[in-house]
């Protein structure tokens, strides 16, 4: 089971101009293996993640180009019903709101029951049964009274257990996990990674992390992709990133983040991500850079191999 | 929740003494005298005079409210000028009428909103969107005081087809509670629609979506109720406008129900039993709002009645 993703474009329709929103994505991703997808926001990460799952609501989609391949299956060709059998099924999402990803309304057992009876329908007991032990899998204390509360009820940590518990109910070959911690406090936080990367370990399940935190993603990844403004910039494995990071916007990124110790004071990276609307013709990231060159300005580099696992879209690296 | 009932009746009391004190002296205020009307101007005055004391309104006006509000407390409404059976039995005769009229309004309104609104809404943009809310502005600037003569013109006169006048069989009832039920289906449906395209475009949703479950589904099963809390209040607050608006219907169609009685009353300046029907109405108003809070706690569980 693997996913390829091969030169997808993304465009979406806002006001009148289409927006690309994502420029020649292309990855893959091995079975059991974790992938990092790291970046500011706006930088075309979760669009990405919903690319794949083609779940882009709002703003509405005006097309995907290229191929998102799931076993060799191109995703795009597939028809509505045919989708849906993968959702869940086989790959899986989690949000980053846990505290609006849930039905207000719903109790949290009879939303897990949901996915349940969508793609393995059992019984209301064996169903029971089942949803009991995927709360006690994601390590939610007393499953039975749990499964009848509504998610007010619950805390933003529990409610993110229920949404992998959610998520894991049909055994998915692929998790794709869309800024899982962010909106929790750092101690859940941990708990919350070292959980999904036990999960994912058990179940012999693919991990797609995405966060803007590269110390979280490097936690958890086997290989990074750095994104910027709707495109990679850098493909590197975790340890090969960490130890000699290429593009400057993944050397900024790692200066920005607090380190043991600090005592001066953080470096942050001048300036934003450009508009999709607006971007230069050159680099992306020519405005912020301090690596600049007259070149950059003018045409946008293409990427560059450093060796067999490291990768960057950068034109210091075109001797190599 | 029984403390929150007990509560909420309990502040009824200033607002019915409220309503009721409003409804006494602004009836006095009516020009117009219901022994001059009762009797005729070729009347002695010397009858008028006994007349008068016979149903105490040779007393002074404060004095004539202190009586009203002490019969109240013993459920007395006072006896109708007109009729001389007690207020309260007129009310009780006629409320079956107004009641079956606004069940048969609401049930055209809920009946064709819900479904047009959750139509609409995910059928955004298209032509029945476009259709649906075309006649949903129709029906809400359509008055039924112009509505229903129409209808009655062309169902009831030109085509033959279905009865007016009087109550009767359930043909009877469905031209009354068409003009009746029209402007709020129209509410309805705008309020449904728009609540369930806010609904469709929330996190929850997203989610819904990933599980692979059908979009059949994530419309009935997520959006429909997380939709309906908005609606629901929609149709508590318009009920005191069904029960305003069936006066106009009653007497449309010569509809014996409440808001006849209550215009029959006016026209005979019949004070007790003008105020015992607005005293009812007031109330009826009140408790379907308690009725109102109530049902949200059935539709949302965050909702906790303190």
């Amino acid at each position: 089971m693997s996913l390829h993703l091969e030169n997808l474009d993304l465009y979406l329709s806002s006001g009148k101009l289409p927006i690309q929103v994502l420029d020649k994505i292309s990855f893959s991703l091995e079975d059991g293996q974790t992938l990092g997808i790291v970046g500011e926001s706006g930088c075309g990460k979760s669009m990405t993640a919903l690319a794949i799952m083609q779940l882009i609501t709002s703003p509405p989609l005006l097309k995907m180009e290229g191929k998102v391949l799931w076993n060799n299956v191109n995703l795009l060709d597939l028809t509505k019903r045919e989708m849906r059998k993968i959702r869940s099924k086989e790959i899986a999402m989690i949000f980053q709101e846990p505290m609006t990803a849930l039905n207000p309304v719903m109790r949290v057992g009879d939303q897990i029951r949901e996915v349940l009876r969508e793609h393995n329908p059992g019984n209301r007991k064996s169903e029971n049964k089942k949803i009991i032990d995927l709360l006690d899998k994601v390590g939610i204390p007393s499953p039975e009274q749990r499964a009848q509360n509504y998610p007010h009820q619950l805390s933003g940590g529990m409610r993110q257990r229920i949404m992998i518990a959610m998520a894991l109910a049909c055994g998915p070959r692929l998790l794709i996990a869309d800024e899982p911690s962010t909106a929790l406090d750092v101690t859940i936080q941990a708990q919350i990674l070292e959980q999904l990367r036990e999960l994912c370990r058990e179940f012999k399940m693919g991990l797609l992390f995405i966060s803007h935190d590269l110390d979280v993603v490097g936690y958890l990844a086997d290989r990074i992709l750095v994104m910027y403004a709707g495109e990679i910039v850098e493909w590197a494995s975790t340890k090969e990133l960490f130890a000699s990071p290429a593009h400057p916007y993944t050397r900024a990124l790692q200066r920005s983040r607090p380190k043991k110790n600090q005592k001066n004071k953080l470096t942050p990276i001048a300036g934003n991500v450009p508009p999709l609307d607006q971007l230069p013709q050159g680099c992306r990231f020519y405005d912020r850079c301090e690596l600049r060159e007259d070149q950059c300005a003018m045409q946008r580099p293409p990427v560059f191999k450093i060796n067999e696992h490291h990768q960057v879209r950068c034109f210091l690296f075109a001797e190599t | 929740m029984i403390g929150f009932i007990l509560r909420r009746l309990l502040l009824l009391c200033p607002v019915l003494l409220g309503v009721i004190t409003l409804v006494f002296f602004l009836i006095h205020l009516i020009p117009g005298d219901p022994v001059e009307l009762m009797l005729g101007d070729s009347a002695f005055s010397a009858d008028k005079d006994e007349l008068r004391e016979q149903l105490g309104l040779n007393k002074p006006v404060y004095e004539q409210y202190g009586r009203y509000l002490t019969g109240l407390f013993k459920g007395d409404l006072g006896i109708s000028i007109h009729s001389r059976e007690p207020v309260l039995e007129n009310i009780v005769e006629r409320l079956p009428a107004t009641l079956e009229l606004m069940a048969g309004a609401m049930f055209v309104a809920i009946g064709l909103a819900i479904p047009l609104g959750l139509i609409s809404a995910v059928k955004r943009g298209s032509w029945i969107d476009q259709l649906a809310m075309f006649f949903s502005l129709l029906g809400v600037s359509i008055p039924n005081f112009w509505l229903g003569p129409m209808l009655i013109l062309l169902f009831a006169i030109q085509l033959d087809w279905l009865p007016v006048n009087e109550r009767g069989s359930f043909l009877h009832l469905i031209l009354p509670a068409i003009t009746l039920g029209t402007a709020l289906a129209s509410i309805l449906s705008r309020i449904t629609r728009s609540s369930v395209i806010e609904t469709l475009g929330t996190d929850y949703i997203r989610t819904a979506l990933s599980k692979g479950i059908s979009e059949f589904q994530i419309v009935t099963r997520h959006a429909f109720r997380n939709a309906l809390i908005p609606v629901v209040t929609v149709i508590g607050l318009q009920v005191g406008v069904l029960l305003s608006g069936a006066i106009i219907t009653e007497y449309i169609f010569d509809w014996p129900g409440l808001g006849l009685l209550l215009i029959e009353g006016i026209q005979t300046r019949d004070y007790p039993l003008v105020q015992g029907c607005v005293i009812f109405i007031a109330t009826s108003y009140v408790f379907v709002n308690l009725l109102t809070d109530l049902s949200y706690a059935l539709v949302d569980p965050r909702v906790r009645l303190q």
